[in-house]
């Protein structure tokens, strides 16, 4: 019979068995991945946030208490180095821009009637709303899990769900008019920006 | 579109860059890196541990050499095991040092 999470987890603790926590990662590693990727909208960092993740918990898993499930508490590791990583980048792009201010014209791309994409109506979310939105429906956290992966209150995560699903259905759906209303209406595949 | 079905395209989607990601190599080249870790680890206190081992070492051959004086005045000698103080205090720093990695080791 297959070990559970936690049986892994005290068997790493135990007798700092790489093989049990080598099992951790083969369970955990590609949707962690597949998470970050949605999350960040690109392919660049994705790997080297989710194997610093991996290796800051393998450091770390003396100090997982099991009070949650082990995958809220290696997301959440996840998330912090993301979060990181985002600062990190942010100033970069704030300087690339302060020196290319002077040489380049703002962009002027309109975002109505764009044809959009998952990936792209995902990005379009503010990142909290975005984060709760993939664990709680993508990665099928509960919310609870959720909230102590981001390291926020219940409420709040529940919030952020249900905004972001709000958001993301009136993105997804296509446009019938100028002035049509989208509730209600079905996606047909084709995926559009409001 | 109703809330089962944005989070069903959700999971489809994260779905299929898992199973895109399951079987790339990844877990294995995290598995070299974390031991690749543990190998520079285990080198540097290693590194440290000798140099530590000489200096105290050095300082343990004065006080065997007094020690075995003091003793000799007073008729006692442990030089008839036949190891120069030298030796002897060699043997104890190694002991104490192998003590300190067999518990490092197991701390991880």
């Amino acid at each position: 019979m297959a070990k559970s999470d936690i049986d892994l987890v005290y068997l790493a603790k135990a007798t700092r068995d790489d093989g049990a926590f080598a099992e951790l990662v083969r369970r955990h590693q590609a949707k962690l991945r597949a998470f970050l990727l949605r999350l960040s909208g690109n392919h660049a960092n994705v790997d080297d946030i989710a194997q610093m993740s991996l290796i800051k918990a393998h450091g770390a898993i003396g100090d997982f208490r099991g009070g949650g499930s082990f995958r809220s508490w290696l997301f959440a590791i996840a998330y912090r180095e993301f979060l990181q990583q985002k600062r990190r980048d942010d100033a970069v792009a704030r300087i690339g821009d302060a020196a290319a201010a002077n040489e380049t014209e703002p962009a002027t791309t309109s975002l109505n009637e764009m044809s959009l994409d998952l990936k792209d109506a995902l990005l379009r979310l503010p990142e909290k709303e975005r984060a709760a939105m993939l664990l709680c429906d993508a990665v099928g956290f509960t919310h609870a899990e959720a909230a102590a992966a981001l390291g926020a209150p219940l409420g709040s995560v529940k919030s952020w769900v249900q905004r972001g699903r709000e958001k993301m259905r009136a993105m997804l759906s296509p446009p019938t008019g100028e002035t049509a209303s989208c509730a209600g209406q079905k996606s047909n595949g084709v995926v559009y920006a409001r | 579109m109703r809330d089962e079905e944005l989070a069903a395209i959700l999971r489809e989607d994260l779905s299929a860059l898992a199973d895109a990601y399951q079987d790339d190599g990844f877990a294995r080249n995290l598995r070299s890196r974390i031991e690749a870790r543990k190998r520079v680890r285990a080198g540097i206190l290693g590194i440290v541990g000798i140099f530590g081992a000489g200096v105290a070492a050095a300082q343990f051959n004065r006080l065997f050499e007094s020690a075995s004086q003091s003793m000799m005045i007073q008729g006692l000698s442990w030089q008839g095991s036949g190891y120069s103080s030298a030796i002897m205090a060699s043997l104890i720093i190694a002991t104490a040092v192998i003590a300190t990695a067999i518990v490092l080791q197991r701390e991880g």
